[in-house]
């Protein structure tokens, strides 16, 4: 496993265009925000965690999209199979991959970006935290989505996929209020990990029998 | 012998002849019982004391929200027979039974968009209940275009039978998010487990609506499977006979 | 015996303002209906005849 882990971080790292452009595209989204509008700066943090969130969303969706691309259409995928190379073990590790290279920046960013829009501490340590957990699950769902569309492009994965992490961002949101309001904030929290326990286990089995549905 | 009497429904033979004899009396029985509920409800049932008359939408609406969230436990169901079992009319299911949930989900957003202006004064309201109804809508859409986007029927079938299945997770946070979130959206005056909120003699003409409708749903999904069968077993001689 | 809550075709037509969006709503419902029946009729319909003419 380590030496799969090793393999996959090196191709991935790199394709520095990869990795390196939807966080530099993240980063810019960001520190644009403040610059479309004339907000004073108590009105800025208000929707800052709106287009926090929507911006890691719409990076990690754009980041995924060749995310086995090369593999199928090199037959590295076949070569997996194979010679019984666990398959799940393949994208939980290709998932976990992009999610350390691209996931955790964004989510340091989002921990940074969140004390200079709101000047809270605590709160943007919390963010940063939840950013980690959020990401993941993007990157699982995306990968589905991306695993079903193999080879149709990436409009037809984000239809799939949307309404999947619709919810993801209902959830945030309500977390946002409760965080602002000094309420429990706690159950969103823990409806997030569950979530996350739930596809860290799933989605490399739905991905690799749909992977190996494309390629029989 | 009940296994014997639901396998033989595996056949896409069997099952075109059997809702061949089924269908007229379901359709015809659903349209009369769905005009009786329609012209209680609207003419016969009476007037809302906050609502007005703009209240007798909820014939409409309701039983299309129900044969909405009805129609994707049915693709659920059938996704999952279909994966387990690899029987073929369950894929031919899930495929017909996409555009007539897209259809019926476009209605229920379409009458309570219509509902929510004489009511709530705005077309359209960001609370959990409607978006997980837009939600549901995009998720048929993406069942649709996952499928057409195919030349493989093979293939077709498994990847929208998988994404049916982790779609489903969607219908119990529909359930739910009236109860998570506090919302505009009026909360279930029909539950399994207390008195019903809404009074008796706008509930049974409600009722016989949503069965109704969903009767004719039903037939309307018969008549689509039998279209599929017949697609894409035109090869057989049964088919050739018809 | 059940009264209608109607006295004349006017108060039923207009239901006190509300009746556009009743009417609407049950015009869009039955154009749903009638739409989604006549689709799969036509389809097997047009099956049926290019079949026959095969045979």
């Amino acid at each position: 496993m380590k030496g799969l882990l090793q393999i996959e971080l090196f191709k991935l790292f790199k394709k520095i265009r990869s990795w390196l452009g939807p966080v530099l595209i993240f980063t810019l989204i960001i520190i644009a925000y403040p610059l479309t509008v004339e907000y004073s700066t108590s009105e800025l943090a208000k929707s800052f965690y709106s287009i926090l969130w929507l911006g890691s969303l719409m990076t990690i969706m754009f980041s995924t999209e060749d995310i086995f691309l090369e593999d199928y259409l090199d037959g590295t995928m076949d070569q997996y199979i194979v010679n019984n190379i666990s398959l799940p073990l393949i994208v939980f590790i290709k998932i976990f991959v992009y999610w350390l290279l691209i996931g955790v920046p964004i989510g340091i960013l989002s921990f940074i970006f969140a004390i200079a829009f709101t000047s809270n501490f605590e709160s943007s340590l919390l963010i940063g935290v939840i950013s980690f957990v959020v990401n993941y699950i993007y990157f699982a769902v995306f990968s589905f989505g991306n695993s079903l569309s193999l080879n149709k492009g990436s409009l037809l994965s984000s239809l799939v996929c949307l309404p999947l992490v619709l919810p993801i961002l209902i959830t945030l949101g309500k977390f946002i209020t409760a965080l602002e309001y000094a309420l429990n904030f706690y159950s969103y929290i823990i409806l997030l990990l569950g979530v996350l326990s739930i596809i860290i286990t799933i989605i490399p089995f739905l991905i690799s029998f749909i992977l190996k549905a494309h390629l029989d | 012998m009940f296994k014997k009497f639901f396998h033989q429904f595996a056949s896409p033979k069997t099952f075109y002849f059997v809702s061949q004899k089924i269908f007229p009396y379901l359709f015809w029985l659903s349209i009369v019982s769905l005009i009786i509920g329609l012209i209680w409800g609207i003419l016969y049932a009476p007037v809302d004391k906050v609502q007005g008359n703009s209240y007798r939408i909820i014939y409409m609406h309701v039983p299309a929200s129900f044969a909405a969230q009805s129609l994707y436990m049915m693709i659920a169901v059938a996704s999952f027979i279909f994966l387990i079992w690899k029987v073929k009319l369950a894929a031919y299911v899930v495929k017909s039974v996409s555009l007539i949930g897209a259809s019926v989900t476009f209605l229920a957003l379409i009458s309570g968009s219509i509902w929510g202006v004489p009511t709530w004064g705005t077309w359209w309201q960001w609370d959990a209940r409607i978006t997980s109804t837009l939600i549901l809508f995009i998720m048929y859409l993406g069942l649709i275009s996952l499928h057409n986007s195919f030349n493989n029927l093979d293939k077709a079938d498994k990847f929208i039978s998988v994404l049916a299945l982790v779609g489903f997770i969607n219908i119990p946070i529909i359930k739910m998010s009236v109860n998570w979130w506090s919302t505009l959206h009026q909360p279930a005056s029909i539950t399994l487990s207390s008195k019903p909120s809404i009074d008796l003699a706008m509930l049974y003409p409600l009722m016989i609506c949503i069965f109704s409708f969903l009767g004719l749903i039903i037939a309307i999904v018969l008549r689509a499977i039998q279209y599929e069968i017949l697609l894409r077993e035109k090869n057989k001689k049964w088919i050739q006979s018809i | 015996m059940i009264n209608m809550q109607f006295e004349s075709l006017r108060s039923l037509f207009y239901m006190n303002g509300h009746g556009i969006y009743v009417w609407v709503v049950l015009i869009i419902f039955l154009m749903v209906i009638i739409g989604l029946f006549l689709f799969y009729k036509i389809k097997i319909n047009n099956f049926k005849k290019e079949n026959n003419e095969i045979n």
